[in-house]
């Protein structure tokens, strides 16, 4: 019998040259993860596997709330929701200094409450938001920074398509993830008011006032608002009280953008069409992660190099913050390089273990793993978020993008360092659940 | 040659896609009918739980033939920054790598149907078999396995992933 | 160290059945002299729990937990423990039911080596009103602990409402539920019992869970290994193991004796009459399912029910 410890090297090594190589990642470690199993206890229950765990991911009833919640996003999308926050943002927040990134960063985190996905609310508020803002004035890197910024609030403000995966990898309650992310997430929404309200207040030429706007225009932008508040307090108040299951809290909101949609009459066949296949084959590429990274953490429970990691870490008598402490770093920096889902789950099966076993809560971790690897999305050179906007904004070049975003990726740092310094920012309101 | 192979991904792509986001749809309502009905007023949809996770398994599978079509499964694109013969290289070792998941998936699919066609398994409730809509997801993946078969044929720069 | 075992189960850590399941581990790797080293690999590490009996068939884990119920349709003959009213506790159930499946076992699970068959303290009816005779239950809203028993309510005019156990608290505080079936300590452990607090004390049906291990890897045992293994897949295993989680079960019901607003009912030998009535459809059923798979239904029912009379009922606590 081989070496648990080198086995699990050996795996991961494997694994990493097929990623590079651009096999698709979940393919990568679902090919890694079979070749480890047959290595180490034979051909035959490898080839098991293989017929075994892929079907079950697939139609797992805990694993449906993966293309639930993408397509309610897909919806909210394609019925123009997104414009409607950002028009009630405009209408608010507009008049101030800075007070269209504030109405962005406020729209953002509207569209998040209905959206699990950061590239989702990303693309949703380039299209309204961003032109809005060079109309008046705005420099562009700023503009286009706080577009891609806000929309990182898509996976930390719950729903949340991370959150979700780190629940089905480490077996952890997801409605509890979801409700833990809502705190950090107004943090973060403040976070982010302040560096706008900072940064017009230094350099007011960036970005100028909007046009006033009546007392007509804001009561009449909040029915726009109610709509997508009462999804968002639909979907996260079932969840807080244990009524329904995550999938089914996907389900039921997809079907109330539905019906907003249809009551705004912007609910075309089209729409409901394209939105559905554009669901369908994202949420089937996330799902094709999934499977890989669980034939995978099979291989590695079967190795045991989890508890051998966490023994050795153990004797070398490191501090657990410190160990949390270069493991976030290690977030961090992988971050600018790998895509987002990838690196939690090419990396959630070693780390939660470590993590739980020096006494972090699971749920805390889920979330500041999540925070950290959010800053990838803005972060250089692979900020996915940054990358989208460069298609939608051509004429604004990337350094000027990530120029932009800098002053928010030190406001994230600052939020994660607070999470850590104050752990009952993620950890109390789940804690008043039943 | 080429460009007729193009061709049929596409338009398979686009088959499977519809199909995908049919299922779905069922799913979709089938999982919020299920949950409303439970909850207002506490009447239990038979099947229902069997109901969602098979048609949610069906928008899946079919899903993966659109994904892969559209070139769309999740990549960590670092050989962008490659030199272009050494790219092409890559480009290559990626598709086969895809072919072998997809093909991988394609055998779980059809050895899991002939699994349950004969162990007779069953749903809970109206207890009725599972295989009729296990041949359905067999087939989507089988269709997968081809795409990215003719993929592999005829190489094109996809899009990468756009789901994070 | 020995060979390396592994033994695969879905259940956390926290479960009563873990604690078995360490136990064993822990009973054979010390008799085997050295030869063999138990790890058990617990809450889905190497698969789903539904996938449970094809990881131990095709050699995934050398052992694993079995629950047939996760697979409806599959195990028709094991699952003889979920009729209604054949289980009067585990304790008394578990040699018998042991005894009885094990030389039916090769017939419906040749994939596989028998080990030992848990038999599951039965669940009891606990609703919001009180119930002694099945029409009480007309139009109640019931979260069941199997398929079956759901039916079986069905049948009754009740409607099955089929959530987690965990989940069933919320949906009993808010009227989504108006009674569930479990035996008493899972009751109390889920904090059911403020809401549904009457409770019928008829035991309903039961659930086998299986020990079951890989063909390949027990027929290559040998001396010591071999003689731990089969020390320990027996009869008296399997009679320790459900004893140990009913006591845990029963507990539950001391507790809430102890508790007020808290009714018991106890059905009279008419009244059981009426509730046995119910049951009928289910057991001609499975005579059936039974029969299909090579297995003379009645007389095996007969056998196992006589057996079950004849047994000892536990010791009250
Ligand atoms: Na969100
Ligand atoms: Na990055």
């Amino acid at each position: 019998m081989i070496d648990g410890g080198i086995a699990a090297l050996g795996g991961f090594g494997g694994l990493f040259l097929l990623a590079l190589l651009r096999v698709p990642v979940g393919f990568a470690m679902l090919i890694a993860g079979l070749g480890g199993i047959a290595a180490l206890i034979g051909v035959d229950p490898a080839a098991a596997v293989a017929v075994q765990s892929p079907l079950r991911t697939l139609t797992g009833y805990d694993m449906l709330l993966i293309p639930m919640f993408i397509a309610m996003s897909a919806l909210a999308n394609h019925t123009g929701l997104g414009r409607e926050l950002y028009t009630a943002g405009h209408a608010w927040a507009g008049r101030a200094r800075g007070g269209l990134g504030l109405a962005t960063i406020l729209a953002s985190a509207g569209f998040a409450g209905i959206c699990g996905s950061s590239v989702a609310s990303t693309a949703a508020m380039a299209r309204v938001a961003l032109p809005e803002m060079r109309a008046r004035g705005y420099a562009p890197g700023f503009a286009a920074g706080t577009v891609a910024a806000g929309g990182t609030l898509g996976i930390l403000i719950p729903p949340s398509l991370v959150l979700a995966l780190y629940g089905l990898l480490t077996e952890q309650d997801i409605g509890r993830l979801f409700v833990a992310g809502l705190v950090p997430g107004v943090l973060a929404v403040a976070l982010y008011a302040l560096t706008v309200t900072l940064i017009a207040g230094r350099r007011p030429e960036a970005a100028p006032g909007g046009a006033p706007a009546g007392r007509a225009e804001r009561f009449a932008s909040l029915r726009g608002l109610w709509a997508v508040a009462a999804i968002f307090l639909g979907i996260i108040g079932g969840l807080y009280l244990g009524v329904f299951a995550p999938g089914e809290a996907g389900a039921m909101g997809a079907l109330a953008v539905a019906a907003v949609g249809l009551i705004r009459g912007r609910l075309t066949l089209a729409a409901v069409g394209g939105a559905l296949t554009e669901a369908a084959r994202s949420a089937a590429s996330v799902m094709v992660v999934l499977i890989g990274a669980l034939v995978f953490g099979y291989f590695l429970a079967l190795t045991r190099a989890p508890q051998l990691l966490v023994q050795a870490l153990t004797e070398t008598g490191l501090s657990p913050w410190g160990v949390m402490a270069a493991m976030l770093a290690g977030y961090f920096l992988l971050g600018c390089v790998l895509d987002t889902l990838a690196m939690i789950v090419l990396t959630v099966p070693i780390t939660y273990p470590v993590a739980v076993a020096l006494g972090f809560d699971p749920i805390w971790f889920g979330v500041v793993v999540t925070m950290t690897v959010e800053i990838g999305l803005i972060t250089p050179p692979y900020g996915l978020n940054v990358l989208v906007l460069n298609t939608i904004a051509r004429d604004v070049g990337l350094a000027t993008i990530y120029r932009g975003v800098a002053p928010f990726v030190a406001a994230d740092l600052v939020r994660v360092f607070l999470i850590c310094l104050a752990p009952g920012i993620v950890l109390w309101l789940p804690s008043t659940m039943g | 040659m080429q460009a007729a192979l193009m061709q049929v991904v596409t338009v398979t792509g686009r088959l499977a896609g519809a199909a995908a986001a049919a299922a779905l749809g069922l799913a979709v309502v089938a999982g919020g009918v299920t949950a409303l009905a439970r909850y207002l007023f506490g009447y239990a949809v038979p099947d229902g739980f069997d109901l969602v996770r098979l048609t949610g398994g069906i928008a899946a599978c079919w899903g993966i033939a659109a994904a892969i079509a559209a070139d769309e499964l999740i990549r960590i694109d670092v050989a962008r920054a490659l030199p272009r013969p050494l790219a092409a290289v890559v480009a290559v070792l990626g598709g086969a790598g895809a072919l072998a998941g997809a093909v991988l998936l394609a055998r779980s699919g059809v050895l899991g149907t002939d699994l349950l066609l004969r162990s007779g398994e069953t749903t809970a409730d109206l207890q009725l078999p599972l295989w009729p809509a296990h041949l359905v997801m067999a087939a989507g993946l089988v269709v997968a396995a081809l795409l990215a078969l003719l993929r592999l044929l005829a190489p094109v720069e996809g899009e990468g992933d756009k789901t994070t | 160290a020995g060979q390396a075992v592994r033994f695969a189960h879905w259940v956390p850590t926290t479960h009563a059945l873990h604690q078995g399941v360490e136990d064993w581990a822990k009973a054979v790797t010390a008799e085997s002299k050295g030869t063999l080293e138990v790890q058990v690999f617990p809450a889905e590490q190497l698969g789903k729990a539904r996938d449970h009996y094809d990881m131990v068939a095709s050699g995934i884990a050398d052992l694993a937990l079995v629950v047939p119920g996760y697979t409806p349709g599959r195990f028709p003959v094991v699952s003889v423990l979920e009729l209604p009213f054949l289980v009067p506790s585990a304790a008394q159930a578990a040699a018998p039911f042991d005894s009885w499946y094990r030389p039916l076992a090769p017939r419906e699970m040749p994939e596989v080596t028998y080990c030992l068959g848990i038999v599951q303290e039965p669940g009891i009816l606990h609703s919001r009103k009180p119930v002694v005779v099945p029409e009480d239950v007309e139009g109640m809203k019931l979260r069941p602990g199997s398929a079956l028993v759901g039916r079986l309510f069905a049948s009754m005019g009740a409607s099955a409402v089929s959530i987690s156990a965990p989940e069933a608290r919320e949906a009993a505080a808010r009227g989504v539920i108006d009674a569930a079936t479990l035996a008493y300590g899972t009751l109390v452990s889920f904090g059911l019992d403020k809401v549904l607090n009457n409770h019928m004390d008829l035991p309903l049906y039961s659930v086998p869970v299986l020990y079951l291990a890989n063909t390949r890897w027990y027929q290559g045992l040998s001396g010591d290994a071999r003689a731990a293994v089969d020390a320990h897949c027996s009869v008296a295993d399997a009679v320790r193991q459900s004893t140990a989680w009913g006591d845990w079960e029963r507990a539950g019901r001391g507790v809430l004796a102890a508790l007020p607003n808290q009714t018991f009912t106890n059905p009279d030998a008419a009244q059981r009459a009426l509730w046995a009535e119910t049951g009928k459809p289910f057991r001609a059923q499975w005579i059936a399912d039974a029969g299909a798979k090579g297995v003379d239904g009645a007389a095996a029912l007969a056998e196992l029910e006589a057996a079950i009379a004849a047994a000892a009922p536990p010791v009250p606590r």
